[in-house]
């Protein structure tokens, strides 16, 4: 059974085991939303035949929106927070963070450390409408990108093309861009709505999906945007967090507002594979194992 | 999603007489978050960056099980630079795609701008 939302990515070498035919859930620990600001706690969960236990936890001086690991350090990860800096962070030691990188003049919303081989950069998301392109290593910023007209709730690296991210954004677009330029490559209007999630399909490297407060999920493939590819309809209110399978070409999850969680097949004729339910707490993150094939 | 326009840091520090057990109702709480002033009772953290090194790796990165799958015959294609511009928006109603099996081949191209 999914453990209680949220939850956040897996490490790239993932503590522990898991039964096979059901996917991984990670908390990221609760963060404090809109109203009132105060802290945010990371968590970092260790997992073996017995379940799931608390590893370590650190403390943030306000809300904590994002996780994601390093490529090149199992012990290293990266948060954004509410007030408009990233913090790295180390798990092997009981105090932190290493380092804070503050920048951005309003909440960091999504950060991402990019896949590709050769490169170690973070890229991060804010509601300041910029993206900034980092080194870990380094304490500035080695870029910001500017295009987006509003918030902007997801940045995510492509699998396979250096330099290559994607951003989503409540100004309705989907934008492409390449670190070598600081102007967008490609500008994708793909919601009449706010976009809160964009993902790379990690079998096509031409192939985003996009979802949307209009409740959709759309698929574009990047050579030809003026249609989507293909559209995910379900959901009954926003999406909040779009996944593409590491296993399955076509397979993709989705979570929502509306308290489930969704898994699609977009190549069969009835995607929808699979809706799961909670019934008590928002699911605001997801990501799919690395360990263990999820279901196909 | 509006972000609420309060700021944490500004507004005057509350007086050292408050109590940290002062309550307030939740019209005051609103009004204080709204206007960026310092909540009574709350506690504010002052985390800080150690500026420590990373504890050395000692495991190797793994590859990607997308990676492990196309292996070394299709390297990473390199990003490539065109004349083609900015994306024309659709005019008038996107249509859904007709046949949710035909979608995108899924044989890689490299994506050219």
């Amino acid at each position: 059974t999914p453990l209680a939302p949220p939850t956040g990515p897996t490490g790239p070498t993932t503590l522990g085991r898991r039964s096979a035919g059901s996917p991984q859930y990670r908390l990221i620990g609760p963060h404090s939303p809109q109203a009132v600001r105060c802290s945010g706690t990371l968590l970092i969960l260790d997992q073996n035949e017995s379940g799931l236990r608390l590893f370590r936890s650190f403390d943030w001086n306000d809300g904590l929106f994002d996780v994601t690991w390093s490529e090149n350090n199992e012990h290293v990860l990266v948060t954004c927070s509410g007030d408009g800096s990233l913090q790295l962070w180390d798990t092997a030691r009981a105090t932190g963070p290493l380092q804070v990188f503050k920048e951005h003049t309003q909440e960091v919303y999504s950060v991402d450390w990019s896949q590709t081989r050769g490169e170690q950069l973070v890229v991060s998301g804010s509601w300041d409408q910029t993206v900034k392109l980092w080194d870990p290593t380094v304490g500035k910023s080695l870029c910001t990108f500017r295009g987006h007209e509003s918030v902007i709730y997801s940045t995510i690296w492509s699998p396979h093309i250096p330099g290559c991210f994607a951003s989503s954004s409540g100004d309705q677009t989907l934008r492409i861009w390449d670190v070598k330029t600081t102007g967008v490559r490609i500008v994708v209007p793909a919601h009449q709505a706010e976009i809160l999630s964009c993902d790379w399909c990690k079998y096509n490297e031409n192939l985003v999906v996009t979802g949307a407060v209009d409740c959709s999920l759309r698929g574009w493939d990047l050579r030809n945007v003026q249609q989507p590819v293909f559209e995910l309809l379900g959901h009954t209110y926003a999406i909040r967090r779009v996944k593409f399978s590491p296993f399955h070409a076509s397979v993709l999850a989705s979570c929502s507002y509306d308290f489930t969680v969704r898994f699609w097949n977009f190549s069969k004729p009835d995607p929808l594979l699979e809706t799961v339910e909670h019934h008590t707490e928002f699911t605001c993150g997801l990501d799919l194992s690395l360990q263990s094939p999820t279901q196909g | 999603m509006e972000p609420l326009a309060c700021r944490s840091e500004s507004g005057p520090a509350p007086s050292p007489a408050e109590s940290t057990q002062a309550s307030v109702t939740l019209a005051q709480l609103l009004q204080l978050v709204q206007q960026g002033q310092e909540l009574p009772g709350l506690e504010r953290r002052q985390v800080a960056a150690t500026l420590d090194e990373p504890t050395a790796s000692r495991l190797p990165r793994r590859p990607k099980p997308w990676e492990a799958a196309r292996s070394a015959e299709h390297p990473a294609p390199q990003f490539q630079t065109g004349d083609r511009g900015l994306a024309d928006p659709p005019s008038g109603q996107r249509s859904r795609l007709e046949e949710p099996g035909s979608a995108v081949s899924e044989t890689p191209g490299p994506l050219q701008l």
